[in-house]
């Protein structure tokens, strides 16, 4: 059986992807072994939502999806590595930026327009000074 | 972490289709379906990062989606089948009735998908149908010769 990765929130313990394994299994559970760093962290959740979300249509219900709540409570130490992502692949986190920063700097005149988007956030990141 | 097709759409294990375009984020199903590769397409809540027409009803809903192809001169048919003359739009939805996914015919019969961020692929229609995308509730056809 695969090994399942989670994080310790609140005293419980959020798992990162379902459990498939057999009702009624004992389980074992200990911190990791190796702390993650938080680029690990961010790299090891963006891959669980682009897996498991890559195909949809809806931006919204993406966006609600479990890793992707996980890496916007990574915090605001996150946000370079999402505008570097942002930057490189047009990855969809402007609800996460929304949610870290509380801005919006998308004009409605170009909404759904994706590059223009990463444009209107990037450039929003530069005049607050942040570095990616 | 690459996403396999037929990991996620079983129908396309029997190998009928062909991806005819790398993965893209920056359009969707929707916006492929109707020819408007700008933008992603798709009545969510958030009216700042996904587009939508503003007069058209803004829910995930089969009506908002049949508003908005009447726009581009669809109208609803019952047959899937290819007819000369007509293309072609097929809605799918999720058990509760809930769109899920757009695919617009080709003239051979055959459809084209954009799949979210993921590729083009040229399929048959009910091949998607499944746990993901539901199956399709809605075929919506006009002329060739609509202007938009």
């Amino acid at each position: 059986m695969t090994p399942i990765m989670g994080t310790v929130r609140n005293g419980q313990i959020v798992v990162d992807q379902p459990v498939e394994w057999p009702e009624g299994c004992r389980v074992v559970i200990e911190p990791a072994a190796n702390e993650e760093t938080l680029k690990e962290r961010f790299r090891r959740l963006s891959a669980v939502w682009q897996k498991e979300t890559a195909y949809l249509s809806s931006m919204t219900e993406a966006s609600h999806h479990p890793a992707y709540q996980e890496i916007i409570h990574l915090g605001p130490d996150v946000i370079p590595l999402l505008l570097r992502d942002l930057q490189a692949h047009h990855t969809h986190w402007f609800a996460a930026l929304h949610a870290l920063t509380g801005a919006e700097p998308i004009d409605p005149s170009v909404a759904g327009n994706v590059p223009k988007m990463v444009d209107a956030w990037l450039c929003w990141a530069k005049e607050h000074g942040y570095q990616w | 972490m690459v996403t396999s097709l037929v990991e996620v759409f079983p129908g396309l294990a029997k190998g009928n289709y062909q991806i005819t375009s790398p993965a893209n984020p920056d359009y969707n199903c929707m916006a492929w379906a109707v020819g408007d590769i700008g933008k992603w397409w798709w009545p969510g809540p958030d009216e700042k990062r996904e587009y939508w027409p503003p007069d058209i009803l803004r829910e995930p809903t089969q009506n908002a989606f049949e508003a908005a192809f009447a726009r581009f001169g669809y109208e609803r048919c019952m047959e899937e089948d290819v007819e000369p003359g007509f293309e072609k739009i097929a809605l799918f939805a999720d058990a509760s009735g809930k769109p899920t996914h757009v695919a617009r015919q080709l003239a051979t019969g055959r459809w084209t998908s954009k799949l979210g961020r993921m590729e083009d692929i040229e399929h048959v229609l009910r091949d998607l149908e499944g746990v993901v995308y539901g199956s399709v509730v809605l075929i919506l056809k006009r002329p060739v010769t609509a202007i938009v």
